[in-house]
């Protein structure tokens, strides 16, 4: 699975928010902003704007609720990844998905 | 609109009989006994105050409310109380007095001096602020909103949560503590606002910080009160009972096991533990939803969140009620075995066992909706002394 080819896909938000929080707004991000464009042959790395300073578990379940449910937990993880240039926000993405899972 | 009517009928009484004299001017009193304001003084109240509306209606233009002793048994206790006061006055447009013998507040429940509720008068002289007071409020130590059901789809509980978090920066608790507090509680009114339609009250209150322990003679100690609570026609597990009982769901694994644990529950059913009790166990499992038709939503992140959270606190009460059922929180309880199920017992079997008998209560009031109450006491983290009177820590 590591071969495989990469392509990014750009989050976006209203500019007064700097928190990510809710499955059902996961799922609707998921939704309006991922779905159309994700590449399930590709590693899809869904970039986190760089004003987002944390991540909430609720979010991170909701916005990968429809790939696990569709291909499995962990085949969701292969073709999506949630990533953000802030450590502290990557930090927050893995305990999530490693403490409560997906 | 936040309408806390439903109580009313809810707590009529059935058979029960009371009666309410209308006196001179078409005045209605009710004196309210008893050394707490708790589930049998809301209950008690709202079957009152099912008699007047269900009978005087307009002929009844006002209504006094006498308390001996205004000593609140927890914070939903008087946000309930307080929800009543604003309904009588705004929905049914009651002129409303207030008295009362002797006002006083604990750790848990101190929010009460920034409520609506002790400058009842002042606000009835200001409608306007009355309202926006109810709806709104946030000082150093108390947040309160009123959402309805719009403001909390999209991305209203991620702005949520960035307001919480502001709220909680200049609070004494260590920043690890609040930013775990702010997520739990926009948790909270995400759960409740994916499961109803119905407005959602929020309301927070920060502690004064110098209550003490008996077994720590240095340590001072401040408690986060929470409250979030809706009135819905909805019990918490009334959508996921429908649900099982009539098979709305596609095949699944996860809702024949849910059919599997009730065959296993229903032999214990009795006065303590029973179907209503089940199905507001079911609706805290992992990937199981009320809504028709949709088979894998939820999560476990609620109950991990309040884990943690009661890990992390020197003391502990939090629970969620519904219709007059609840279901109390403890951290050792709150534990997902490798299958994700949560059994609320030693046991972490929710498919062969049912919960521990302390886990499940029933109240006195029959609340038509849900409503969680979290008190987390934490030990004070800066040291400046305050020079203020120390009182014990009762949760």
């Amino acid at each position: 699975m590591n071969c495989m080819a990469k392509q990014q896909i750009q989050l976006q938000f209203e500019k007064i928010i700097t928190n990510l929080a809710g499955n059902r707004f996961g799922r609707d991000t998921y939704i309006a902003q991922v779905k159309g464009k994700i590449d399930i042959e590709e590693k899809n790395i869904i970039e986190i704007p760089e004003i987002i300073e944390d991540v909430a578990s609720s979010f991170v379940q909701g916005i990968y609720r429809e790939l696990s449910e569709q291909y499995g937990k962990e085949r969701a993880l292969e073709i999506m990844e949630l990533h953000s240039v802030r450590p502290e926000v990557m930090e927050k993405i893995e305990y999530a998905i490693r403490v409560y899972g997906i | 609109m936040f309408d806390c009517s439903s109580l009313y009928s809810a707590n009529s009484g059935g058979k029960k009989r009371t009666y309410v004299e209308l006196g001179k001017r078409g005045v209605a009193g009710i004196r309210l006994s008893g050394e707490k304001i708790n589930g049998s003084t809301i209950a008690y109240l709202s079957r009152q105050l099912y008699f007047i509306t269900h009978n005087y209606k307009k002929a009844c233009r006002g209504i006094v409310i006498y308390c001996e002793k205004f000593v609140p048994a927890d914070k939903l206790t008087y946000i309930l109380f307080e929800a009543i006061l604003y309904n009588l006055v705004h929905t049914y447009g009651y002129e409303v007095r207030l008295g009362w013998g002797d006002m006083s507040t604990a750790i848990n429940t101190e929010g009460l001096s920034d409520s609506t509720i002790p400058k009842l008068s002042f606000y009835l002289q200001n409608q306007e602020l009355y309202q926006r007071k109810f709806h709104f409020e946030q000082n150093e130590r108390h947040f309160r909103r009123v959402f309805t059901s719009d403001q909390l789809k999209g991305d209203g509980v991620s702005k949520l949560l960035g307001d919480l978090k502001i709220f909680f920066l200049t609070s004494n608790i260590t920043k690890k503590n609040t930013d775990q507090l702010a997520l739990v509680i926009s948790e909270l009114a995400d759960n409740v606002g994916d499961h109803t339609d119905a407005d959602c009250l929020l309301d927070v209150d920060i502690s004064k910080d110098f209550y003490t322990r008996d077994d720590d003679e240095t340590g001072k100690y401040i408690a986060v009160n929470t409250v979030v609570l809706n009135f819905s026609p909805k019990c918490l597990g009334h959508d996921i009972k429908e649900k099982v009982r009539n098979h709305y769901y596609k095949e699944s694994a996860r809702y024949d096991a849910i059919q599997e644990a009730y065959e296993n529950h229903k032999q214990h059913f009795d006065k303590n533990y029973d179907e209503q009790d089940f199905f507001n166990v079911v609706s805290f499992q992992d990937l199981i939803t009320g809504r028709k038709g949709d088979t894998q939503t939820g999560g476990t992140g609620l109950t991990q969140l309040i884990k943690s959270l009661g890990k992390n606190a020197a003391e502990h009460s939090c629970y969620v009620l519904s219709g007059n059922r609840g279901i109390a929180f403890y951290p050792e309880l709150l534990e997902y075995n490798a299958d994700n199920w949560i059994g609320f017992n030693q046991q972490k079997n929710f498919i062969d066992h049912i919960p521990d008998e302390k886990v499940i209560f029933r109240s006195p009031t029959q609340l038509c909706g849900t409503g969680y109450n979290f008190t987390l006491v934490y030990r004070r983290e800066k040291d400046e002394l305050y020079g203020e009177t120390a009182n014990s820590v009762t949760v």
